[in-house]
């Protein structure tokens, strides 16, 4: 159950950090 | 240093160059679609696997659905790497059964592999099972390197375009990438590994009994198929926690070399592959000359510097000349096997290209020694750098240099007859700056927070550069360790995850971007006002603005690590 929680919140980290990432394509794609 | 030292590494680097227009030529035909000598081999898989992803797969794309693809393809195997070792427990191939990996360590581990990175805060022997092993980080060392090579050759591609919007296609590149690249090379490599005494093998591990008594437990495993695509893909992840200082990962002097070979070969001839592809090899030849000076300058800096050794040893009445009985120098963390000439080479081309393989223990290196490899790790490693991601990173420095040598001359700066306007400079600063950013405030960060500095095994300064260096890695997608760091802790593992994305991806999709910005342009004829970007005077400037850079950048820090302790052993203390 511990372990769940803690693989829940990774996926949260990883989703953000891709999400982040995803807009600066975003951005690279709209300043252009 | 020996003659025999010097031999081996005049050997080396002459190798290294001369593989660089027969493999690099190779690579181009690979590229440009043609045939090769093993398309009758390759080519039939080839065909089934586009006929499974279907017929739209394979259209040309624009820079942004080459850049999303990349991104879910990653993705996913990031999700694939972390289920393996999350599940391992329950998964076969698992003799000394292991349970599943903790989830920051699975975390850090998936992204260190996607991302080409390979750091690796776990023991391999004693955490990962072989199917986790091959299935997970085995295929990663594959796919991430690939993904390196594709983002380049789709930035040549848009450099050399004459009005096109079209980079090619990620999903092909790929394939033809692993297919006709990498899988024949890591075959080859393998089989000498296995040649020379690198264990490949499913066995439980072997007990043995030591002359000093107790007893031992030998590890197995498929090691030399991870090990030959570690160092052609600069991955640099060991199959044991020691990586190329074992025995069964590193036989013999002559796996040695074949080891240290692969870690620079394919990104020193994708200078070549770059050059032919854009119809001019003196821009090739320029790119990779400047890396080789940057190069063989450090290696003679570290070289010079771990065979002078400690002098405060040389008081204490330690005999550290090298003479026929011995290699003479700081021979601590060293294998007696690879002596000073060997480890300095590897430590050198380990952190030049984004590898971060080991075959001794940075840790244990000279004050200077260890600025080394730390520094290159620091230049954002475009000196040969990761396969691929070397190559892309260095041309963002070419334009810069061409941009800072515009302003000299006040005409707007061009490369390769393509204008350089504002929005590719934005994304270039972007690419330059994204990798310091990971690394200086990772160890800002780690270096206050409770457990990561509690995982500090060396004081002062020397603590301070096991951090820096352990971000130095990270952020740059190295992937060698100082090794004097517990960098299994939370905040370590999920910052520097993290810190290997922003590290990896905010440097290749501004890369994209400026490949898909220069593709639509059409190119402009040279004139007199064109700066050439073939001379010894461009790579002069080339070489300056990498190293002016990274000075700029990373010299503060430094003062306050290797460079402090190297003054602080002047006067008598070493740490």
């Amino acid at each position: 159950m511990v372990h769940a929680m803690d693989d829940v919140l990774i996926l949260i980290v990883f989703a953000a950090s891709m999400l982040v990432t995803y807009g600066l394509l975003v951005l690279a794609d709209r300043i252009r | 240093m020996s003659a025999n030292g010097y031999l081996q590494i005049g050997l080396y680097v002459a190798i290294l160059l001369l593989a660089a227009k027969p493999l690099g030529s190779y690579m181009a035909h690979v590229y440009e679609g043609e045939r090769t000598i093993l398309t009758p081999v390759f080519g039939p898989v080839e065909r089934i696997f586009y006929r499974l992803i279907g017929p739209r797969a394979t259209d040309d794309q624009g820079w942004k659905a080459y850049a999303v693809s990349m991104l879910v393809f990653n993705a996913v195997g990031f999700l694939a790497v972390y289920g393996l070792e999350r599940m391992q427990g329950g998964l076969p191939l698992n003799p000394q059964a292991f349970s599943g990996v903790a989830p920051d360590l699975a975390f850090n581990t998936a992204v260190s592999f996607a991302t080409n990175t390979n750091w690796q805060a776990y023991v391999g022997e004693t955490t990962m099972s072989y199917v986790t092993q091959m299935l997970g980080l085995a295929v990663q060392n594959f796919v991430s390197a690939a993904t390196g090579m594709v983002v380049v050759v789709a930035l040549i591609r848009g450099l050399r375009a004459r009005s096109a919007s079209g980079l090619g296609n990620f999903w092909v590149d790929m394939t033809r990438t692993t297919l006709y690249i990498l899988l024949p090379l890591a075959v080859l490599l393998a089989l000498l590994q296995v040649s020379q005494g690198v264990v490949q093998n499913f066995s439980a591990y072997v007990p043995a009994n030591p002359l000093e008594g107790g007893s031992q437990l030998l590890p197995m495993g498929p090691a030399a198929s991870q090990i030959a695509i570690k160092q052609l893909g600069t991955n640099g992840g060991g199959f044991f926690n020691v990586n190329s200082s074992h025995p069964f990962e590193n036989a013999t002097g002559l796996s040695n070399f074949g080891e240290l070979l692969a870690i620079l070969l394919i990104s020193g001839a994708l200078c070549y592959t770059f050059g032919k592809m854009v119809g001019d090899t003196r821009q090739g030849w320029a790119v990779l000359a400047a890396m080789t000076v940057i190069f063989v300058v450090l290696l003679g800096v570290a070289e010079i510097s771990e065979q002078a050794g400690n002098p405060l040893l040389t008081q204490l009445g330690v005999d550290q000349v090298a003479s026929e009985t011995q290699t003479g120098g700081n021979m601590e963390g060293k294998e007696v096997r690879f002596g000073i000439a060997n480890s300095a080479l590897w430590a050198t081309a380990t952190t030049s290209a984004s590898n971060g393989s080991v075959n001794s223990m940075h840790d244990s290196y000279t004050p200077i020694g260890g600025l080394v490899p730390l520094f290159l790790m620091q230049l954002g490693e475009v000196v040969f750098g990761g396969v691929g991601s070397g190559l892309y990173g260095m041309i963002i420095f070419v334009i810069l240099a061409v941009f800072i040598a515009g302003l000299m001359v006040g005409r707007t700066p061009e490369y390769l007859g393509k204008k350089i306007g504002p929005f590719e400079m934005k994304m270039a600063v972007i690419a330059i700056l994204a990798p310091p950013l990971a690394v200086l405030v990772g160890t800002a960060v780690s270096v206050m927070a409770e457990p990561s500095a509690a995982a500090i095994w060396n004081q002062g300064p020397h603590g301070f550069s096991e951090i820096l260096y352990a971000f130095s890695s990270m952020g740059n997608n190295n992937g060698s360790a100082f090794a004097g760091y517990g960098a299994n802790n939370v905040v370590t593992n999920v910052l520097g995850g993290v810190a290997m994305i922003v590290a990896r991806y905010w440097v290749a999709i501004p890369t994209l971007a400026i490949a898909g910005a220069l593709a639509v342009k059409q190119p402009v004829p040279p004139s007199l006002g064109t700066l050439p970007t073939h001379t010894p005077l461009f790579v002069a400037l080339l070489i300056g603005t990498v190293i002016i850079v990274g000075a700029l950048t990373f010299i503060p820090a430094l003062a306050l690590g290797p460079i402090v302790e190297q003054l602080l052993l002047n006067a008598g203390k070493t740490f």
